[in-house]
C-alpha cells in the first residue's frame, strides 16, 4: 500500500489536532480560505506522498536555513515530515555512495513522478568544475535529476536568477536554472533567502493540490509576489507625506521615516516581507531602519549599491506591473486601458489573507 | 477634532488636495519619482460604512484612502483592515494635520506609467468604482471556476446538500 502524507505525518509524532491546525493555517497563508483547510487535510490523508529531491549548486544554503526555521513549529515538523526530502544534502543522514544511491532508487521508484527542488544554481564554465558533486560538476546531476522530474521548484535567486555568483564579470558563468532546464514547469521562488512561510506555503500546495499556484509572468507565485514592498510597507505613510530619512541616525531616521534617499529599494521589488515579514512575523529590514536591498529582484547585484538612490526611472515602470503599457486616456481604447489598469491595480492592493494566518496564536504541537 | 460627520465629500475633497498640493511644494521638489505631467486631485469620499472613501492621486502616488468617523489613535504605520465589497483590504494607519487619522491603500506609487492627468484620473475613478463591487477572481473563485460541474456530480452527496445546490459550489 501506498503511503500518504499523513501516514508519514503521524509516524513522526503528529497528532491529529496538530496535522488539521496545520492545514488550515496553510488554507489561510495560500489565501484560500477557511473552508480549503478541509480539502487540503482530504488530499494529504489520501495522496500518495510525493517525494521530493533537493538538490544544491552554487548557494549558501541560506534557503535550507529559512525553510528549516518556517515560523510555525508546526509547519516545520509538519512540512519536513511531509516532504520527508528524500535527498538533501544538507540535512539528510546519508552519505557519500548511499546519497547518491539515494537519487538512482527516486528516479527509478518516481520516474517522471517526483518534485525537484533546487537551491543555488550550476556554473558552465571550466566545464562546470567550480561546483562538483559526488565527482561529477553539479550540472551533470542536475540535467539528469530534471530529465526525470515532474516539475521544479527554483528555490532563491540563486536558482531562479543567478544571484551573487552570477554577478558580473561571472567567471564561473553561473547560471540559473530555467536556462539550462527549458522543458519542465519551474516554479520560481526568489529572495536572498526566500520567506520561511512562503516557501512551505508554495510547497504544501503543489503537493495537495498537484500543480502550480497561479504564476506570474516571470513564474513566481502572484499570491506572494504581486505586491511591491513599497506597496504595503509600514513607512508608507512618511513617503506619501514626502518625509525621508536624509542620513542615518538622523532626526528622520529615528522617526522611522521613508527609507528612498538611504537607497531602499522597496518601490522596484516584489516579494511579501512587508506583510509576512521575517522571523515569525517579528520585523523586516525595513522595520529595522534599513532599507530593502532587493534582494528578489533579478540582478540585483549588479544593480549599482544598496545605499544608491533609485533614479532609474524606466526601471520603476518596466518592472512594475502586468498593465506596463503607457496608460492613457484620448480615445476609447484608452478608456478601456484605465478600467484595466485601475482594476488590476484594486486586485493587486488586496490583502492576501497571509496576515490573517500569522495573526492566529502561535503555538507548537 | 473628534466630530467629523458633519464634514461633506466636497469639504474632504479639498482637506485632501490642499494637503498634497502643500507636500508637493514643500517636501517633495526635484525628487526624481515625481510625474510632472500630474497634479493633485481628490476623487469621491461620499460616506461609506463608519467613514469616508475616496481616491487621492498625486504625482507620487494613488492610494485609495479612508477616513474613519470615529477617531481612533492608532499608531502611524499599523495595519487596518476594511471589508468592501471588492474583498478585504489592508490599509495603513496615517496622520496628517489638520485631516488628523485616515488610512491608506496603495494602488500605484509611482505614477509614471500613467501618460497625463486624464489618463490618471480615469484610472482614479474606475478603482473607486471597482472597490465598491464584488470580485469574482479570487484565488479561491479561481480555483472552483476550474472545477467542472461533471467532475462535481461525481462526488457523493446527501440530499440535503443536494437540495442546497452544493453540486455548484463547495
Amino acid at each position: 500500500m501506498l503511503e500518504t502524507f499523513y501516514d508519514v505525518m503521524r509516524r513522526q509524532g503528529i497528532s491529529r489536532r496538530s496535522f488539521l491546525k496545520y492545514c488550515s493555517l496553510t488554507a489561510a497563508a495560500l489565501g484560500l480560505g477557511p473552508e480549503f483547510a478541509g480539502k487540503i487535510a482530504h488530499a494529504m490523508e489520501n495522496k500518495p506522498r510525493i517525494p521530493v529531491l533537493w538538490l544544491h549548486g552554487l548557494e549558501c544554503t541560506c534557503c535550507s536555513e529559512s525553510f528549516i526555521r518556517s515560523a510555525h513549529p508546526l509547519a516545520k515538523d509538519v512540512v519536513l515530515s511531509m516532504v520527508s526530502l528524500d535527498y538533501d544534502d544538507t540535512i539528510m543522514a546519508a552519505a557519500g555512495q548511499q546519497a547518491e544511491a539515494i537519487i538512482e532508487e527516486t528516479i527509478q521508484k518516481y520516474d517522471g513522478n517526483f518534485i525537484l527542488a533546487v537551491e543555488g544554481n550550476p556554473p558552465l564554465n571550466q566545464e562546470g568544475m567550480s561546483c562538483i558533486i559526488a565527482g561529477k560538476p553539479f550540472v551533470e546531476q542536475l540535467t539528469k535529476v530534471a530529465k526525470h522530474c515532474k516539475a521544479i521548484i527554483s528555490w532563491g535567486s540563486c536558482a531562479s536568477y543567478g544571484c551573487v555568483q552570477a554577478a558580473k564579470p561571472n567567471p564561473t558563468k553561473a547560471t540559473p536554472v530555467h536556462k539550462i532546464i527549458t522543458d519542465k514547469p519551474i516554479i520560481k521562488v526568489p529572495g536572498c533567502p526566500p520567506i520561511a512561510e512562503v516557501m512551505t506555503a508554495v510547497v504544501t500546495y503543489i503537493l495537495t493540490f498537484e500543480r502550480f499556484p497561479e504564476l506570474d509572468r516571470q513564474g513566481r507565485p502572484k499570491m506572494f509576489y504581486s505586491q511591491r514592498i513599497h506597496d504595503k510597507c509600514y513607512r508608507r505613510p512618511h513617503f506619501d507625506a514626502g518625509q525621508f530619512v536624509e542620513s542615518f541616525d538622523d532626526e528622520g531616521a529615528r522617526k522611522g521615516y521613508c527609507l528612498y534617499k538611504m537607497g531602499c529599494k522597496g518601490p522596484t521589488t516584489y516579494n511579501a516581507c512587508s506583510t509576512i515579514r521575517w522571523n515569525e512575523g517579528t520585523s523586516f529590514p525595513i522595520q529595522a531602519g534599513h532599507g530593502c536591498i532587493g534582494c528578489s529582484e533579478d540582478g540585483f547585484w549588479d544593480k549599482g549599491s544598496w545605499y544608491a538612490r533609485l533614479t532609474d526611472i524606466p526601471a520603476f515602470g518596466v518592472e512594475a506591473n502586468a498593465d506596463k503599457i503607457g496608460i492613457a486616456a484620448a480615445a476609447t481604447v484608452g478608456t478601456a486601458i484605465a478600467a484595466h489598469a485601475a482594476m488590476s491595480a484594486v486586485k493587486r492592493a488586496k490583502s492576501t489573507q497571509t496576515t490573517a494566518a500569522h495573526d492566529e496564536p502561535k503555538q507548537g504541537a | 477634532m473628534n466630530d467629523r460627520v458633519p464634514l461633506t465629500s466636497a469639504m474632504w475633497v479639498e482637506r485632501f488636495e490642499h494637503l498634497f498640493k502643500n507636500i508637493q511644494q514643500m517636501r517633495m521638489q526635484d525628487l526624481p519619482f515625481l510625474h510632472t505631467g500630474i497634479t493633485v486631485k481628490a476623487f469621491g469620499f461620499e460616506p461609506h460604512q463608519q467613514g469616508f472613501l475616496g481616491v487621492v492621486l498625486t504625482p507620487w502616488f494613488m492610494n485609495l484612502i479612508f477616513v474613519p468617523e470615529v477617531l481612533t489613535q492608532e499608531q502611524v504605520g499599523s495595519r487596518q483592515f476594511l471589508q468592501l465589497p471588492a474583498g478585504t483590504y489592508d490599509f495603513i494607519v496615517n496622520y496628517e494635520d489638520p485631516i488628523g487619522f485616515y488610512w491608506t491603500c496603495s494602488l500605484f506609487s509611482p505614477v509614471l506609467e500613467f501618460e497625463d492627468q486624464q489618463a490618471a484620473e480615469q484610472t482614479a475613478q474606475y478603482a473607486l468604482l471597482a472597490v465598491l463591487q464584488p470580485d469574482h477572481s479570487s484565488a479561491k473563485d479561481q480555483y472552483q471556476a476550474e472545477k467542472p460541474l461533471a467532475e462535481r456530480l461525481q462526488q457523493p452527496m446527501s440530499r440535503r446538500a443536494w437540495l442546497q445546490g452544493k453540486f455548484l459550489r463547495d
